[in-house]
């Protein structure tokens, strides 16, 4: 996967910059500002200002419409190696469905527009 | 959680702020940037954002604190997002400084943000693109931009325009837009399109509001605007919307803080003088001048304090300069005008100078006029003369005057003279400009006996006092209001822009020569307690070798230096260079005459140009500076040419202005930067810390003001640091210094006059008061009494209660000495002169033979009338004259006769550049062209105390010396102290005169307008508003006709088209 928009390019990217992830915070606080996630939240907030954005859990997903491949994950996981370290964290999952990604959508909807 | 926020980014707050700070001040400084983490100053001002939305209070929530700390959290997340490069796609640009945009607004820096968008706009955003998702994105984004920026009514037009061509193609676009969306996200996208719509709706509901202040016929906006951000975020609460989520909480908040500081909310419902007054200043005509909003100061004070509704007798308005003071007044004005509409009241209007009352009077009449308001100044000349007194007089409802913008002594001498009672209509509202001028040495106890007296005197009277910050804004409105009174003042600065404060030096570089090196100046900004921006470095301005090629030629004088920095700080906009005497500031002008500041001259500075060739040579030095840019600006011109100068400026026409530092107690310019090439004001004495924050205050040009101060050397850049250093604190009385510095002369306030002639001030008080109070047998112990009506004495118990007592003694025995019989009080009040000077007076002029009979109209000024000398010499004994008449002497001793032939020639009508001859060496030798140093001088001492000290005496010596006059005889010879001030020889030129026209036009314009200038003041000044070109010419020829009808237009405030 080496186009610009692939899981490897994006996670690189989080990490370069992190426009994506601030948006996320902003549009997360309002939903966090009260209720059960609060804690959370704010704890989180705090670990990623103390650390100077490093503190961060970064999950990768990659959805293939192909037989496990065992490499798709590895080789993403030695690049992402060399640009992330500790104290970032960075958990890569790899999904092999049975239909065309672009169906998808549809699937998970059960056809419901 | 918002506190949290704060407390966990305190550090990473204040360190991304100095960054910033450091990319603005490179940004506008430098040509190099700053090394900065710009992802460190997102990262911060996003969570400072997040702090803010948790700030924004709830529908019924108030909570000062917080709305304190929302204020300057969002005005701090501005700061970093204003210092961040913005995004390259044009949307997210767009988005970028809409919420950049919207802080600002909920941080008090609206005025930062509309300046920042206008002179940075924002890239073309997509509104036309065919994907319908984008075009509506863009819309939106702009729409609320424009609201943001508000330029005049083009920006306002635009939304409503945009906004419905956007719904005119909704159908054709939406529709084929949807059905070709993602299945994937086709939920979210229709969803954030509803949202967007509603957005555009709020926006163009704002945008009528703002020009209207009604929508559909609804004035309560808020209410309107809820129902569409409350559907937005219903909206964003269906779906995943990182983006318009955070964004229309943003902009809910602050679209309402935008409805908070609209001229139409904060004046609602006060009074219909008030809404005619807001309509006029948003109105179509007013083009980019129209006034949409009322400043962060403005609204705390007249709506969240309730300046409108107040029945306060005595307000004390305490500001930073540049708030808009001005305006407050206008809005007292109107509430004072209406609450006595059935009296007919009038008002004062109180201005320290001269330049002030012209230029106070020419915006109220601008303001104001259009309400049927009218404005009217009476000279600072000690005397009331028939013209005047006509317009005081006036009784035809249609042309009596409203607001009268005078300086204190003048209206002081009115209200001893008992014009308030001749006026026959009340004085209800007094308004003080610049009243921290009440603990100035010279001036300030005319101000605060004058505020005394009309407390005590005039029923109605109320009191607005406009100041600068003062720590003790309470305590001056409760000397006035009592109980009544009420004190507004903001604790925290506000600014209209950013203020850098910095010393300059020179600073050697690489040898160029033999013993000689290159150069480069060097900025070190300084800590001050204004909040103004801080770098760690020093910032290099450079060098210029055309102003000076080397080192030892650049640190030679501080006026090199100054010349230098105001080079390099003029390409940001336009620099006010002050230095502390006239003739420096000739020659400090003069080393900016460099290639690259010629340029070809406008028709307004050729104007100008003409005018000074008519009416001071066309050797004149300043003639040629205006070709190149560079106006002066100091006591040694003519008040005319101070004007146009003045009026230069403000059309953008100089990129220098260059002043003498008295320019501080000044008029308010448009400059993006200050060099001061001394901290002085003439015979050495340092500025008062409120006058250079006042200066450092007036520059609201540009998104960052400068102030530059220049160091020849490591000494004076020291001197320079602790200058900027000093606070000034509570207002303090003229009067307790006046009494600190007595000494033993305290019990001897008959003789004190004499010696220390700022105690004349005083003693008139108590001589007026005397009267007033029908001359009672028990004075004495009701002294106490009046004095407590002064601030000083309120407060100098607490200064040394043992001087009290001795303060008293020399009063009682004052109070004693007055109440002797025969004793010519009446005349205190007629003069302006203490008991004793009016008694020197009486006695000198019995002497030399000065009687009724010696003062004709005819002949007083003509060559050979030896009258006049010896009434000069008389003058040179009073105390209150003296210091002026002997400075115009030039310190050679008492000279009547020098005294008399200038004055003979200024009214006469002879050039300045004749008198000037007065003022140089072997000046009658004709051959000898007039220099620029006499001519300074001249007009120095001319205009600046020779006219109007003599007018004063004159007036002062008629009252005394008249006595036996009848009232015709009297009435014929009140205008000869007038002919001195103004400078002409014939009544009806004074009418003209006091209308503004030129002198060498008045004298002939007035003889072809006798029955014109027998109608009221308003009629003439109607006659020559509607007087063509043409019509000038035909009395003063083709080419003069043109250039001085056009200067009066000019200096009236009328288009010259």
């Amino acid at each position: 996967m080496k186009a610009p928009t692939g899981m490897t390019n994006q996670l690189k990217n989080l990490v370069e910059d992190s426009t994506p992830i601030l948006a996320l915070i902003r549009w997360l606080y309002s939903r966090c500002k009260t209720g059960p996630h609060k804690k959370s939240f704010d704890s989180a907030c705090k670990l990623f200002i103390e650390s100077g954005r490093k503190k961060v859990f970064l999950c990768g997903v990659l959805v293939r419409h192909t037989p496990p491949i065992e490499k798709d994950l590895r080789k993403s996981g030695q690049e992402l190696a060399d640009v992330i370290g500790p104290p970032t964290v960075c958990h890569l999952f790899a999904i092999y469905i049975p239909c065309m990604v672009e169906d998808l959508p549809n699937r998970v909807t059960g056809g419901r527009k | 959680m918002s506190r949290e926020i704060l407390d966990i980014l305190n550090d990473s707050r204040q360190q991304a702020l100095e960054q910033a700070q450091c990319i603005q001040v490179s940004r506008e400084l430098l040509e190099f940037p700053f090394d900065v983490d710009y992802e460190f100053i997102q990262r911060t001002a996003v969570f400072l954002e997040i702090a803010v939305l948790g700030l924004i209070p709830g529908e019924f929530e108030e909570d000062n604190l917080n709305q304190q700390e929302l204020r300057l959290v969002a005005a701090d997340a501005f700061r970093l997002l204003r210092a961040l490069p913005r995004p390259n796609n044009e949307l997210e640009a767009g988005i970028f400084l809409l919420r950049a945009g919207a802080l600002a607004v909920l941080g008090d820096k609206g005025v930062d943000a509309a300046r920042w968008l206008r002179e940075n706009s924002w890239p073309e955003l997509p509104v036309e693109s065919q994907d319908w998702s984008k075009r509506t994105w863009a819309t939106v984004v702009d729409a609320w931009l424009r609201l943001i920026r508000k330029n005049g009514w083009d920006d306002r037009d635009l939304v409503l325009e945009r906004i419905a061509s956007f719904r005119e193609v909704q159908s054709i676009f939406e529709k084929e837009h949807l059905q070709n969306l993602d299945i994937s996200n086709a939920k979210a996208t229709a969803l954030e399109l509803i949202g967007l719509y509603h957005l555009a709706k709020a926006a163009e509901i704002f945008a009528h509001y703002m020009t209207d202040g009604v929508v559909d016929g609804k004035y309560q906006i808020q209410e309107l605007l809820d129902t569409h951000f409350d559907r937005v975020l219903a909206v964003c609460r269906q779906a995943k919307m990182i983006q318009l989520e955070p964004l229309a909480i943003l902009l809910s908040a602050s679209a309402s803080q935008m409805a908070e500081n609209s001229i139409w909310t904060v004046t609602r419902a006060v009074n219909s003088r008030v809404s005619h007054f807001v309509k006029n200043l948003v109105d179509r005509g007013r083009g980019d001048k129209a006034i949409f909003d009322v400043l962060p100061p403005q609204r705390r004070v007249l709506a969240e304090r309730g300046l409108l509704g107040s029945s306060r007798r005595a307000v004390v308005v305490s500001l930073p300069t540049s708030s808009g003071k001005t305006m407050i007044a206008e809005f007292r004005i109107l509430q004072a005008l209406n609450q006595f509409a059935l009296d007919r009241g009038w008002i004062a209007y109180l201005v320290p100078t001269r330049a002030l009352v012209n230029q106070i009077s020419r915006q109220l009449r601008r303001d104001l006029s259009d309400l049927g308001i009218n404005v009217e100044q009476v000279s600072p000349a000690l005397e009331i003369d028939n013209v005047e007194s006509e317009l005081l007089s006036q009784k035809n409802p249609e042309n009596e005057f409203h607001i009268l913008v005078t300086t204190p002594e003048k209206l002081n001498l009115m209200l001893r003279q008992g014009w308030e009672a001749k006026i026959e209509r009340p004085l209800t509202l007094v308004i003080v400009d610049e009243a921290h001028n009440i603990q100035d040495a010279n001036r300030g106890l005319h101000l605060e006996l004058l505020l005394a007296t009309v407390n005590s005197e005039c029923q109605h009277a109320q009191f607005l006092l406009l100041t600068p910050f003062i720590g003790n804004a309470s305590e001056v409105a409760r000397w006035l209001g009592g109980r009544n009174s009420e004190d507004i003042s903001l604790a925290v600065d506000w600014q209209p822009n950013d203020r850098v404060i910095g010393i300059i030096q020179a600073d050697k570089t690489e040898e160029i020569g033999k013993n000689s090196f290159g150069y480069r100046l060097n900025m070190e900004t300084v800590h001050t307690t204004k909040q103004t921006l801080v770098v760690d470095d020093l910032l290099n301005l450079q060098n210029n070798t055309e102003i000076a090629p080397t080192y030892s030629s650049a640190a030679s004088s501080s006026s090199v230096l100054a010349a230098i920095a105001a080079q390099k700080l003029q390409q940001r906009g336009p620099v006010i260079i002050m230095h502390a005497r006239p003739d420096w500031v000739w020659s400090l002008a003069d080393r900016l005459k460099i290639e690259v500041n010629k340029k070809v001259p406008t028709n307004n500075i050729s104007l100008v140009q003409k005018f000074l060739e008519l009416e001071l040579g066309h050797e004149t030095p300043l003639i040629d500076l205006l070709s190149y840019g560079i106006g002066v600006h100091h006591a040694g011109l003519p008040d005319e040419v101070r004007t146009l100068v003045e009026w230069l400026f403000e059309e953008d026409e100089l990129n220098f202005l260059v002043a003498t530092t008295t320019i501080a107690q000044g008029v308010n310019f448009p400059v993006s930067g200050v060099v001061m090439a001394s901290h002085q004001y003439p015979y050495g004495k340092d500025m008062p810390p409120e006058d250079f924050w006042n200066i450092a205050g007036r520059i609201s040009h540009g998104t960052l003001g400068v102030v530059g101060l220049v160091a020849e050397n490591a000494n004076k850049a020291q001197k320079l640091r602790e200058f900027i250093d000093k606070q000034f604190g509570e207002l303090n009385s003229a009067l307790i210094e006046l009494i600190l510095e007595a000494g033993e002369q305290l019990s001897d306030l008959k003789g004190i006059v004499n010696q220390k002639p700022r105690w004349s001030a005083f003693v008139q008080y108590l001589a007026h008061t005397y009267r007033q109070m029908g001359q009672p047998e028990d004075f004495i112990n009701q002294t106490e009494q009046i004095l407590r009506n002064t601030f000083g004495f309120r407060k100098l118990r607490a200064v040394d209660s043992s001087l009290v007592d001795r303060f008293l003694e020399g009063v009682h025995s004052y109070a004693k000495y007055i109440q002797e019989p025969g004793q010519p009080i009446s005349l205190v009040d007629s003069t302006g002169f203490s008991l004793e000077s009016v008694k020197t007076v009486l006695r000198e002029s019995h002497k030399q033979g000065i009687g009724a009979n010696a003062w004709n109209a005819e002949s007083l000024f003509s060559p050979e009338n030896q009258d006049l000398q010896n009434m000069m010499g008389i003058l040179l004994d009073v105390p209150e004259l003296r210091e002026n008449l002997k400075d115009v002497t030039g310190g050679e001793g008492p000279d009547g006769d020098k005294l008399s032939l200038i004055v003979k020639d200024w009214v006469n009508g002879l050039p300045i550049t004749s008198i000037a001859r007065y003022f140089m060496k072997n000046g009658s030798d004709q051959t000898k062209p007039v220099t620029t140093k006499a001519m300074t001088k001249c007009a120095q001492n001319l205009f600046g105390r020779l006219i109007q000290t003599t007018a004063w005496g004159l007036g002062a010596l008629l009252s005394i010396t008249g006595r036996q006059l009848t009232e015709d005889e009297m009435r014929a010879l009140n205008n000869l102290p007038s002919r001195v001030y103004y400078g002409v020889n014939d009544d009806n030129a004074i009418t003209l005169r006091l209308l503004g026209v030129s002198r060498s036009a008045a004298m002939k314009l007035a003889d072809s307008m006798d029955d014109v200038l027998n109608q009221p003041l308003t009629d003439v000044r109607d006659y020559l508003h509607n007087m063509d070109k043409p019509a000038w010419q035909q009395v003063l020829g083709e080419q003069e006709g043109e250039v001085y009808r056009d200067v009066w237009r000019v200096l009236e405030g009328l288009s010259i088209e």
